[in-house]
């Protein structure tokens, strides 16, 4: 009698689910163990977008609406973009540091793991702050914009699409690294411009701009149509919304491939941290 | 043999410009040599000072187009005309991203425990970092406004000056006067991490307030009430009293008096960053290594 039972193994999507999950969970403990400077970090950065909130309540007293947005409108770009830069750098908090970490030989540590190391990479760090932005932004959508239920979870819808947008320009501008060493300052840049353009209306920058906001700084995937969608409550206009976040990754996560046949490994010894 | 030598004399001068000096040019001649040396340092890596100006220049452009969309159909908006507008932002931009930049390189230092070397050495502490930031700070300044001059000049029009040469005196003197309160003040907010670990939260605080009272907005936009608040904190200090000077001062009068606010301010700043240094101080302990 054969008594070895072969375990099925779990699907691939699956897996990377777990994996990633686990990740979050150990990323989350270690914050935890500096627990008040994880509140501080949370609490100083909520007011630290409030404080725009101010600007906006101070200035559109005196303008009146701007390139056709209210208050309103703002804080709901304001709201989706804050909730989508925490999320992107909860989940994957080295979106940032990709750059350095290809610069400085630190890849030969991931390439060596049996996951996939763009995956791995992303994942293996989070961002304290970034949870004050998370809060702040369903704060805003609830108090400030004045959601109700099913407004929320179209804003959730968007805040996840909004997060993987970020992730992927993010690391995909990053990936300059492999090409031109240190490109921190253009991968900076790219990374400002997506998220400064997201949070102001789209027409103060003329009609010249609008082509840029749907390719290389995704502001109107990101901010933009998830705006229009939201004010109508057009939940078939959703998934289609929400394409643009996969194709993004997709062409982020080609690069990093692409990138990878350049890269050559120093020969560093070094463990995680 | 005919290889390249060392520069001993210029090492000699740099001692002997640190020495203490009884008289107040020897006081000066010490920290201008500090700050002299940190500007060459600075110059020797021209390209860390590249993003910095891309982002400058991405807020004086997203700026502008908020301003020229805002003031459409209007003549002003709180008194200030759409190229003031343009112009106030660049310039109170200009304080914060050029001169307002001391804190996080400030408490790495101090974190990373130089202050236990720096502090037995024949100069004061404060102004020595005074001297070795504002150097750097006030030299990339020039460039930045440069960069923020062709932008406001293409977006919004050039600015015309009441009193061209008062104004621009006035405006290098404001601008001196903004950075020096600046550094003391954030300053201060490094020295909390000799009582909380975590000081950065404080920072964003006293950056945010920065922003609202006089940075993105002149002050004439602020509720009345606020608006008077403000006059006793240092903020209008920082970047209204620089950006009104050279955007809307109307006479010698208001250019004096925002000038006496801000030395005003520069004193007060002295005497706190003193205060807490020397509680700061009585917090330190070295181990010696």
């Amino acid at each position: 009698m054969d008594t070895h039972t072969t375990r099925q193994r779990p699907g691939l999507i699956k897996r990377y689910g777990r994996f990633l999950a686990t990740s979050f969970s150990v990323n989350l403990a270690g914050a935890m163990e500096y627990r008040a400077n994880f509140i501080v970090q949370v609490l100083g950065m909520m007011a630290n977008n409030a404080a725009f909130a101010l600007f906006w309540h101070f200035l559109l007293q005196k303008t009146g609406s701007i390139g056709g947005y209210t208050f309103h409108d703002i804080m709901f770009l304001w709201a989706l973009v804050s909730g989508s830069y925490g999320l992107a750098h909860i989940v994957a908090g080295n979106i940032g540091e990709l750059g350095s970490i290809i610069r400085e030989g630190n890849l030969d540590t991931y390439l060596l793991q049996p996951k996939d190391p763009w995956i791995n990479i992303l994942a293996s760090k989070t961002v304290v702050s970034a949870w004050g932005d998370l809060v702040y932004g369903y704060l805003v959508i609830v108090f400030l914009v004045g959601a109700d239920l099913p407004h929320v979870l179209m804003f959730t819808c968007f805040v996840i699409s909004g997060a993987a947008i970020f992730a992927a320009v993010s690391a995909a501008a990053e990936c300059m690294a492999f090409a031109a060493g240190d490109s921190s300052t253009i991968s900076g840049a790219i990374f400002e411009f997506l998220l400064t353009f997201s949070l102001y209306p789209e027409k103060i920058f003329g009609p010249w701009l609008g082509w840029v906001f749907y390719s290389l700084i995704p502001a109107g995937f990101l901010a933009f149509i998830p705006r229009s969608i939201y004010e109508s409550l057009d939940w078939p206009l959703v998934p289609l919304a929400m394409l643009a976040a996969p194709v993004y990754l997709a062409l982020s996560y080609g690069l990093f491939r692409l990138g990878l046949r350049r890269y050559e490994s120093g020969n560093q010894i070094g463990i995680r941290s | 043999m005919n290889g390249p030598k060392l520069s001993a004399p210029d090492s000699r001068n740099w001692e002997r410009a640190i020495r203490p000096g009884r008289t107040v040019t020897g006081w000066l001649r010490r920290y201008l040599t500090v700050a002299s040396t940190s500007v060459q340092n600075r110059l020797a890596y021209p390209a860390g000072v590249l993003g910095l100006a891309i982002t400058y220049a991405l807020f004086v452009f997203v700026f502008a187009s908020v301003w020229t969309s805002a003031s459409q159909g209007k003549t002003d908006i709180a008194g200030y005309t759409l190229v003031q507008l343009g112009w106030y932002f660049m310039i109170a931009e200009l304080s914060i991203f050029g001169a307002g930049r001391f804190f996080f390189a400030l408490s790495r230092e101090f974190r990373g425990g130089a202050v236990a070397y720096q502090i037995s050495r024949p100069y004061s502490l404060v102004f020595y970092h005074m001297a070795e930031r504002l150097g750097p700070v006030l030299t990339e300044s020039l460039g930045l406004a440069v960069i923020g001059s062709l932008i406001a000049w293409a977006m919004v029009g050039p600015l015309p000056l009441v009193m061209p040469l008062v104004q621009l005196a006035s405006l290098l003197l404001s601008f001196l006067l903004a950075a020096s309160i600046q550094f003391l003040l954030q300053f201060c907010l490094v020295l909390l991490v000799f009582w909380t670990e975590e000081n950065t939260a404080f920072f964003w605080i006293y950056q945010k307030l920065t922003f609202i009272l006089g940075a993105f907005l002149p002050l004439q936009f602020l509720p009345d009430q606020l608006q008077a608040a403000v006059w006793f904190s240092p903020f209008p200090a920082i970047t209204y009293a620089p950006a009104r000077i050279l955007t809307a001062a109307t006479d010698g009068t208001e250019i004096a008096g925002l000038l006496g606010f801000q030395a005003c301010w520069l004193v007060l700043a002295g005497l706190l960053c003193a205060l807490v240094w020397s509680r700061a101080k009585r917090r330190l302990s070295v181990q010696g290594g």
